[in-house]
């Protein structure tokens, strides 16, 4: 029986609406519990700032495209490179690091706990081989079913249960967690060369647009009663006046849940430009977040751009084509059959450009006008808007406007009137911010149950300490102070053990991996379904071979559900 | 006489591949097709002996006729013989010169060398006794066993349906015949052997691993070697063991595809798995690549040949263009072969990048004895694919120029995007190499020739890359696993690795047993073990075990030597 | 003024390659700076290595001269990151000679190995032998190879010289090897003697070759002919690589066709 006391720590825990107690922690067995014995091993906080595990809900970290993205770039990998010390492995890579990069930097930040946002099921194998190489977050995978032939003609023919069970089979098969969509129908139109404008497109041969894709996978995602909501990267992504694109698929959303979300919208900041070309475009923050403040049944994260260098990647595989043909530099792509596509694209982005001010303001106002933190999470879809160690500096820049302006002064000059950013005074305090880093994602992962984002009796004992004494600053002008506190903790916790301290990480291997298995009635079980198996010659791998089998994964955590169907 | 060689793959020589001791293999890889009318010129028919040579060595080989390659042109086998006569340059990248090599070639009476021969000219020792059988156990009676991933080429076909009895495979079915050859394969190696003044004496596994993990961690540039023949699992401890012991690892690919990846690292990779090609593609190309010998289901099952969901008449309706330097046997079947003077594919390319850009009125009336009019004329057929899919091979990785053929390859494919839909795959080899670069990226950061000497990961091919610091005699001790540099590597290498201790870890015997001075036995991935693999286009499988082991399979032999090595620091 | 002369020492295997990525002048300033090199997997201090001397003292690193002599052609990295000051190699060098050099001077009397001059962005790189592959080039997949400086190649250069060169000069005064100056992006590419397939994909910048080019790629467009006011030769310009946005510009004395 292993225990732990974490005394007179500051403690930020939302979801148990604790705003800054001082109080102690108890962990025996990895989770939190209301006391310890005398035993207990000891760890004094000294006052700072502890909350719990961070969790970032949309990330790019593990499989096929991100391993691209590092394969195609020694550039990237020369950037950033450390030796073997103690347990710690060597790694290499700045906005693509290797597993154990990723793992040490994450942890090293406080995060406990990590989601990559995108999984082609047919690749899933490749997600989870990596998973087992990150090995202090717990992690899960969104399934990609954006350009899934199965489900489009299932829309297409009005089964509205065959979409449920297709769903459910594929997110058990692959060891997913939740439904991804990626510029749905787009994908698939790639497949072809093509792109998918808007919702009201249709896709080539298939039939169907992506308002029907979006509603019908939002109705199969709540009979199969998932966790998490469907997990959306909108059509039409990083194009000037997309944002119209954007209102039209919110507007889309019911309110169909009433523990989380209907509509989880990821990077919106990429899906919140006006103007028409690149000459006029601007931000169109304000209508975005009128709409989201108007419509509980929407979360969204950030996908905040940061400047310098990094590496895009997504499974909107057009866009990635636009991305290249704009920057010349070198484009990776991936079609994947059936199934979805790819793409991988170094980028830069730079102060002196105006396009990259304007996007880098846009993150920021989405956050400062959204009313409520929870439902606007905290992110870069790393590594697309920036690699994810740059969230302390995001975390800045939210609760300093002194810190906005100063940046804002380096920026291109149009950018201010292009943006509305200079004129929101708004400064985000330490609540909100452990809102929009854990609890949020928390909530809108549907993982609160499973013990995950809060510091309570029975949840999972991750928790981060950060170097802070938050009663001592004030943030909106010791913002450097800030970003250091949240760059590197003084204990990451995971599991009831401590996997990094100062930085200096453990190689401790606790991480699980947390999936998905729907029941749905013997009718839809597609494990014995004749019309199913005809439909799996379509790929070139036999159906038996595309599951991944639970002992293929590392630890792992099944989470059982019940469908109404 | 002066001639230009390029060897590769043949299937003869690839059903070989598991029976590397027979005289079959020796007879198989010591063949020279030749045109007739070179022949003439050397005033000899078919089926003579010539000496061929180079700078670097000269052995005998016998002649096949053939009009398939250009006159001017010769077409060796890959194996111990091409190679007991390849110079070791890598122009720094890290592939020595497989092919557009020029040698000197004379009739001889002299009769050609076995392979073990050769290898003993190298410094090795041949192992040559009787079969020692297989060490698998089944259960009793008869299993069949289907939905089996073959661990031969890169196809990686997940169809395969083997039959088991009396502790081994007695039928394969769906396979190809390389396949088939693999699986059939019962000549193992039972027992660890140690090369003792010259002989092999067999000793146990526990003395195997200490003397591994003693070499391993004293040595001061060692270099872990192979890896596309093992499984993931494996390939991630063999990562552990260089960067604990400061040692360089590298995958084949530095000598195969290597020169693809760094094309891809300066231009990216336009791809897609190959189901997409197989229901879209109506535009196939296969540029320096010969599938049927290499990968021979390839066609079959994922480009010309099988239905495809948006086509009325697959067969029909597909148009499959061959680019090599000699008329392959996968250019016979192909509805347009363009034959390119060896070396001039680089030119080849450009010139259809400008034809793509519209620029045809540059081009001269013939680019590497393709003329300006058949050029135009393909890249009309290539711009009216609705999806059009490039296959590439190893005839543009080991020729001249190299990684910038595949370069110029993917940036034709990226000019072509422009206009219509477009991908490229390289024909990756070995079952698992593209796994290997897998998972060495995740782990290290690079896909191959990783050197983790000063602690950090740092990669260069021409540098860190097998051949190149083999050759420069850099390296004090090597571990060779799923891989046989003594059959693919230039005599050279071999020569230093005879020098040094060197450790096999490989299910069977192989050609570089004889240069070795231990070979440990392992279990067999995809027979008696299992493991992740990924296809050629990266997609993952899980290779199965169909029978019991009665050895420690790769991953279980690395965990010691690592182990041990942990525990001597 | 300073002189540090640097021995190399007979060594037990003299193939272990050694990685003296310390040796520039700026490190000398002070005599008694600890400096170390690898080799292979071990790092060992300087001295195990190279007999030390130095004669004199001096307070930048401009006043130091480095001489290297003795059996020097496996010593990599020799002045990498060098910004001011003097090397001498009185033999040959091993790889990444100059990497990254921004300043200062490096001589070799005998061959340098691949990559000398990798990245560099300034300074002045003679070399009185030969020069292996990547001459002036750049890093796997970074889109830039040598920026600045100069680098003067007595003999003959290898394979890749000048690979994706945006800034600079290259002179080879003897014959360079297959695809040099491929990628060039910008600078000046001078090749006396013969070389093939020169300038590759090239988007920018100038190669002239007074020699001839032998396999040259399809995808030049003739301009005219011009006579270099320099040497009186007769020289062919061409505009290209239309391949790519064709940009750069070849001047060739003669060549013949792929």
């Amino acid at each position: 029986m292993a225990e732990l006391l974490i005394k007179n720590a500051c403690v930020i825990d939302p979801i148990n609406r604790i705003n800054g107690e001082m109080m102690d922690i108890a962990v025996r067995d990895g989770m939190i519990v209301e006391s310890v014995g005398p035993a207990a091993a000891v760890i004094d906080a000294g006052g700072a700032l502890t909350l719990p595990g961070g969790i970032d809900s949309h990330t790019h970290i593990c499989g096929t495209k991100v391993n691209f993205g590092r394969y195609m770039s020694p550039e990237d990998m020369r950037a950033g490179r450390t030796t073997r010390r103690g347990e710690m492995h060597a790694t290499s890579g700045y906005s693509v690091p290797t597993c154990y990069g990723n793992s040490y930097r994450y942890s090293a930040m406080g995060y406990t706990t990590v989601l990559e946002g995108a999984m082609a099921p047919i690749g899933a194998r490749h997600t989870h081989e990596e998973f087992a190489h990150t090995p202090l977050q717990d992690a899960m995978a969104n399934v990609l079913f954006d350009g899934n032939w199965g489900i489009m003609q299932a829309i297409r023919d009005g089964d509205q249960d065959r979409v449920a069970a297709i769903v459910a089979w594929t997110l058990a098969a692959a060891k997913g967690f939740a439904i991804k969509l990626t510029n749905p129908g787009g994908t698939e139109a790639w497949g072809w060369g093509k792109n998918i404008t808007c919702i009201n497109d249709r896709v080539p041969y298939f039939e169907v647009t992506p308002t029907e894709i979006i509603r019908s996978m939002i109705r199969a995602n709540e009979s199969l009663n998932l966790p998490h909501s469907v997990h959306l990267h909108c059509n039409n992504l990083g194009t000037p006046g997309n944002y119209a694109c954007t209102l039209g698929t919110f507007d889309l959303v019911p309110d169909l849940n009433d523990k989380r979300q209907t509509l989880y919208a990821t990077h919106v900041q990429f899906h919140s430009y006006g103007g028409s070309t690149w000459k006029d475009f601007c931000s169109k923050s304000e209508e975005i977040a009128r709409s989201l403040n108007a419509k509980p049944q929407i979360v969204i994260d950030m996908g905040q751009v940061m400047f310098g260098k990094t590496t895009t990647m997504t499974a909107d595989g057009p866009m990635e084509f636009n991305l290249y043909r704009l920057h010349h530099n070198k484009w990776s792509n991936h079609d994947v059959e059936l199934e979805t596509g790819s793409g991988v694209v170094p980028v830069t982005y730079r102060r002196s450009n105006l396009v990259n001010s304007v996007m880098w303001a846009i993150g920021l106002e989405l956050a400062l006008l959204a009313r409520n933190p929870w439902q606007c999470i905290l992110t870069t879809d790393n590594p697309n808007g920036a690699p994810f160690v740059k969230y302390p500096e995001i975390i800045g820049l939210l609760m300093s406007q002194k810190y906005r302006s100063k940046i804002f002064a380096t920026v291109h000059p149009q950018t201010e009137h292009r943006t509305p950013l200079q004129a929101i005074d708004r400064e985000l305090d330490w609540y909100e911010i452990a809102v929009m880093t854990r609890a949020a994602q928390a909530k809108a992962l549907g993982i609160i149950d499973l013990g995950k984002g809060h510091l309570g009796p029975g949840a999972i004992a991750d928790i981060a300490i950060y170097p802070i004494q938050i009663k001592d600053i004030d943030p909106s002008k010791e913002y450097e102070q800030v970003i250091r506190a949240f760059q590197q903790t003084n204990y990451t916790i995971k599991g009831g053990n401590v996997v990094s301290r100062n930085g200096y990480c453990t190689g401790t291997s606790h991480n699980t991996t947390y999936w998905v298995k729907p029941e749905v009635p013997a009718a839809l079980d597609l494990d014995h379904d004749p019309e199913f198996e005809k439909y799996f010659q379509l790929y070139t791998v036999r159906k038996s071979n595309y599951i991944v089998q639970e002992r293929a994964l590392h630890l792992n955590r099944c989470i059982e559900t019940e469908a109404s169907l | 006489m002066k001639l230009m060689m390029n060897s590769g793959r043949t299937v003869k020589q690839g059903e070989q591949l598991y029976y590397k001791e027979s005289r079959e293999y020796s007879e198989q890889t010591s063949l020279c097709f030749i045109h007739p009318f070179d022949l003439f010129r050397l005033g000899i028919e078919g089926s003579e002996n010539v000496e061929i040579e180079t700078p670097s060595g000269k052995t005998v080989f016998k002649t096949v006729a053939s009009e398939d390659v250009f006159p001017g042109d010769i077409f060796l086998p890959c194996g111990p013989y091409t190679n007991f006569i390849l110079p070791p340059k890598t122009h720094s990248t890290g592939a020595p010169d497989f092919k557009t090599l020029q040698v000197e070639i004379r009739p001889t009476e002299k009769e050609p060398l076995s392979a073990w021969d050769l290898l003993e000219a190298e410094g090795g020792a041949r192992y040559d006794g009787p079969s020692e059988g297989c060490p698998t156990r089944s259960p009793d009676g008869e299993t069949k066993i289907q939905d089996v991933v073959c661990p031969l080429c890169g196809c990686l076909c997940d169809d395969i349906e083997l039959t088991i009895r009396d502790n081994r495979i007695v039928a394969c079915d769906n396979g190809c015949t390389l396949s088939n050859a693999k699986f059939l394969a019962t000549n193992r190696l039972i027992s660890p052997i140690k090369k003792v003044d010259g002989r092999w004496e067999r000793i146990g596994y526990d003395e195997a691993i200490k003397y591994t993990a003693d070499v391993l961690r004293t040595a001061e540039r060692p270099l872990l070697f192979g890896w596309s023949g093992t499984h993931g699992e494996a390939q991630c401890i063999g990562v552990s063991i260089a960067e604990l012991i400061g040692g360089t690892i590298d995958n084949c690919s530095s000598e195969c595809h290597g020169p693809s990846i760094m094309a891809i690292q300066e231009v990216g990779h336009p791809g897609c798995t190959l189901g997409q090609v197989r229901n879209r593609a109506d535009v196939i190309v296969y540029w320096g690549a010969n599938p049927i010998a290499a990968h021979p289901r390839h066609m079959s099952r994922y480009s010309t040949y099988p239905d495809g969901f948006f086509l009325d008449n697959s067969f029909r309706d597909r148009t499959v263009i061959v680019f090599d330097v000699r008329k392959s046997e996968t250019a016979k079947v192909a509805d347009e072969f363009v034959q390119i003077k060896s070396g001039g594919d680089y030119a080849v390319f450009s010139a259809l990048r400008a034809i793509v850009r519209g620029k045809e009125e540059i081009i001269p009336e013939t680019v590497a004895g393709v003329s300006r009019e058949e050029l135009i004329r393909i890249a009309k057929i290539l711009l009216g694919a609705r999806f059009g899919a490039f296959f590439t091979g190893i005839g543009l990785t080991q020729s001249r120029g190299k990684y910038k053929n595949v370069r110029n390859a993917v940036e034709l494919v990226d000019e072509l995007s422009r206009h219509t839909k477009y991908t490229l795959t390289p024909m990756r080899g070995h079952w698992n190499v593209y796994g290997t670069n897998q998972t060495f990226t995740y782990m290290t950061g690079y896909p191959y020739a990783v050197d983790f000497s000063h602690g950090v990961a740092y990669f260069n091919p021409g540098e860190t890359s097998a051949i190149d610091m083999l050759s420069k005699k850099e390296v004090d001790a090597c571990v060779i696993i799923g891989s046989d540099p003594g059959a693919h590597f230039p005599r050279a290498c071999n020569e230093h690795l005879a020098t040094i201790p060197t450790i096999v870890i490989d299910p069977f015997p192989i050609m570089s047993t004889a240069i070795a001075t231990m070979h440990i036995p392992v279990a067999e991935t995809g027979v008696d073990a299992e493991g992740t693999a990924y296809r050629m286009d990266a997609i993952p499988l899980w290779v199965k075990k169909v029978m019991e082991p009665t050895q420690p399979d790769d991953a279980e032999v690395l965990r010691r030597i690592y182990d041990a090595i942990k525990e001597a620091m | 003024m300073m002189t540090v002369h640097l021995e190399v020492k007979k060594r037990k295997n003299p193939y272990i390659p050694i990685e003296a990525d310390e040796i520039i002048p700026k490190n000398f300033i002070n005599k008694d700076q600890e400096l170390f090199v690898w080799r292979g997997n071990r790092k060992v201090p300087l001295e195990e290595v190279f007999l030390k001397r130095i004669e004199g003292t001096a307070s930048y690193a401009k006043e130091i001269e480095i001489v290297i002599t003795g059996e020097s052609g496996r010593i990599k990295r020799v002045g990498e990151y060098m910004d001011a000051g003097a090397i001498l190699i009185e033999g040959d060098i091993g790889m990444h000679c100059g990497n990254f050099m921004s300043g200062g001077t490096i001589e070799i009397r005998g061959d340098a190995d691949a990559w000398l001059g990798r990245e560099m962005t300034g300074g002045t790189i003679v070399c009185r032998g030969n020069a292996g592959d990547y001459c002036g080039s750049g890093y796997r997949g970074e889109k830039k190879g040598m920026r600045g400086g100069t680098v003067e190649v007595f003999g003959d250069a290898g394979d890749f010289t000048a690979e994706a060169l945006a800034g600079g000069t290259i002179v080879v005064h003897g014959n360079a090897g297959d695809l040099c100056g491929a990628e060039m992006k910008g600078g000046a590419l001078v090749i006396h003697g013969n070389a093939s397939r020169v300038c590759g994909n090239m988007s920018g910048g100038t190669c002239t070759v007074y020699g001839t080019v032998a396999d040259m790629l399809p995808t030049f467009a003739y301009v005219g002919t011009t006579e270099d006011p320099d040497s009186r030769t007769a020289l062919t310009e061409f505009a290209g690589d239309v391949a790519n946005r064709g940009k750069g510009r070849l001047l060739v004395h003669s060549f013949i066709r792929a």
